[in-house]
């Protein structure tokens, strides 16, 4: 049965080709812990036209646990290329991206052979005057065999999970 | 210029649930009886006619339960003569987190065949919320309905130096912690087949990170750390193709802690979750459980 995450979100252009990201992940919240997501998203590349380009984003993800209160830290990063098409600026994007284990040993002092959780992304924006919808599918940890664990994942090759995501965006202030 | 986005998202992540306790407890409270060797459901094993035991050696009551001041009305089912429970040598089966004592009936039984019919008494409870048995499922359940089936036991006259624990996945739970703790009695033995190491092994197993069990689930099982308190002779068994509880992260975790003074390990080729004893074969499935209880020091 999939389970819904849910997160909310604010990102603020603080240069032309530099923005900041912040989300609450409000199923986490649900759940009893504060997971926070940080991202600073840099164009790397853009064509003239600025029909396409390369963003690259670093990040932070921490985790602070209510009940045990346990934090957990995880660096990411992830590049993406995006194309603008037609008049309303619609674009399709596509990248890789990988959250960073840190931690060396996992429960019991057993060591921790996953280094990188890797995910491939590819995506749609719908471009609105005010709102823009978003569509994302991902194939997470598909460097990973998925079977001989407790959770039944759905992917490819016996290999990691599969996400769709739907996202929505409020542009606020001039534009 | 400033550019400011608001943004909401909504993932759905395809997998079979999140929060680990919902996968502890998957009870079965729909019958209205039980039916033993009449049970035509799903079991998880299954056996010839040449198992089936004397009606007159089965035996099914209540027994009352007391988790914390949560009160329960639990199943049992004993298998051998009650009478004999002062001078017999007694298996404690604590099953797994599916079903009902109907579904693991044929275990009951293929314990019940060990050296010959009836050689061994067999205790076998519902936990709470299992079968027929009252209440709701929960960790300290376990061991409150574990810890009624050995002060029953020890009432109708069983010494510690004859009981036998055995615990089956979920089952692992109780097992160890009650023969780690003792409560009511102090078991001779512990046997676990495919047992699992603690809910954050689960929650690292499923995350692929080395997130904290807290996160996910409120249970403190760890039968990884328990089993490092316990000294009597152990036994473990677990199928090499596990795909509930590996038997990387979970069975050979648990082995490796245990430091007590006589232990025997059954890697069972291409066994699967609940099909050990059927892989292995029966008889040598049984010969080895034989073994164990006769010749453990």
């Amino acid at each position: 049965m999939p389970i819904p995450l849910s997160s909310v979100g604010y990102a603020v252009g603080l240069d032309t080709g530099l923005t900041f990201a912040g989300g609450l992940n409000t199923t986490s919240l649900l759940f009893g812990n504060a997971q926070v997501d940080l991202t600073l998203g840099i164009n790397a590349f853009k064509t003239e036209n600025e029909k396409f380009g390369l963003t690259v984003s670093p990040g932070l993800n921490l985790f602070y646990g209510f009940n045990g209160g346990d934090f957990s830290l995880y660096p990411q990063l992830e590049g993406v290329v995006w194309k603008e098409y037609g008049e309303k600026n619609n674009l399709f994007f596509g990248g890789l991206g990988t959250w960073v284990e840190l931690d060396r040993e996992k429960a019991h002092g057993e060591v921790q052979v996953h280094e990188l959780m890797p995910y491939i992304t590819l995506g749609h924006q719908f471009t609105g005057k005010k709102w823009n919808v978003q569509l994302e599918a991902r194939y997470i940890g598909f460097t990973y065999p998925n079977d001989n664990i407790v959770v039944d994942y759905l992917g490819p090759f016996s290999t990691g999970t599969s996400g769709i995501y739907f996202g929505v965006s409020r542009k606020l202030g001039k534009q | 210029m400033k550019k400011v986005i608001l943004l909401l998202s909504i993932g759905f992540v395809a997998s079979s649930c999140l929060r680990m306790d919902s996968f502890l407890f998957n009870p079965d409270a729909t019958i209205t009886e039980y039916l033993l060797d009449d049970f035509d459901g799903e079991t998880e094993i299954q056996l010839d006619a040449s198992y089936n035991l004397p009606d007159s050696t089965q035996h099914i009551f209540t027994l009352n339960s007391d988790a914390d001041g949560d009160l329960a009305s639990i199943y049992s089912v004993y298998v051998g003569d009650i009478s004999r429970i002062a001078t017999d040598t007694v298996i404690l089966y604590l099953h797994g987190n599916a079903g009902h004592l109907d579904y693991y009936w044929p275990r009951i039984k293929l314990l019940a065949n060990v050296g010959k019919k009836n050689r061994f008494g067999v205790l076998a409870i519902d936990y709470r919320g299992y079968g027929l048995s009252e209440g709701t499922p929960s960790e300290e359940g376990l061991y409150a309905d574990a810890d009624a089936a050995m002060a029953w036991l020890k009432e109708n006259g069983l010494t510690n130096d004859r009981l036998i624990v055995y615990g089956f996945s979920m089952g692992s739970a109780p097992a160890t912690e009650l023969t780690a703790n003792a409560r009511s009695m102090q078991s001779s033995k512990l046997m676990l087949e495919a047992p699992f190491a603690s809910d954050e092994v689960m929650v690292q197993d499923a995350s692929g990170l080395s997130l904290p069990g807290s996160f996910f689930t409120n249970l403190e099982i760890n039968n990884a750390e328990e089993i490092a308190k316990v000294d009597e002779p152990f036994f473990w068994i677990h199928g090499t193709a596990d795909s509930f509880l590996s038997i990387k992260t979970h069975g050979e975790v648990v082995y490796k802690n245990y430091d007590g003074r006589y232990s025997v390990a059954h890697r069972v080729q291409g066994g699967e979750h609940s099909d050990v004893p059927a892989i292995m074969g029966y008889d040598a499935y049984n010969d080895a459980v034989l073994e164990f209880i006769e010749y453990a020091p």
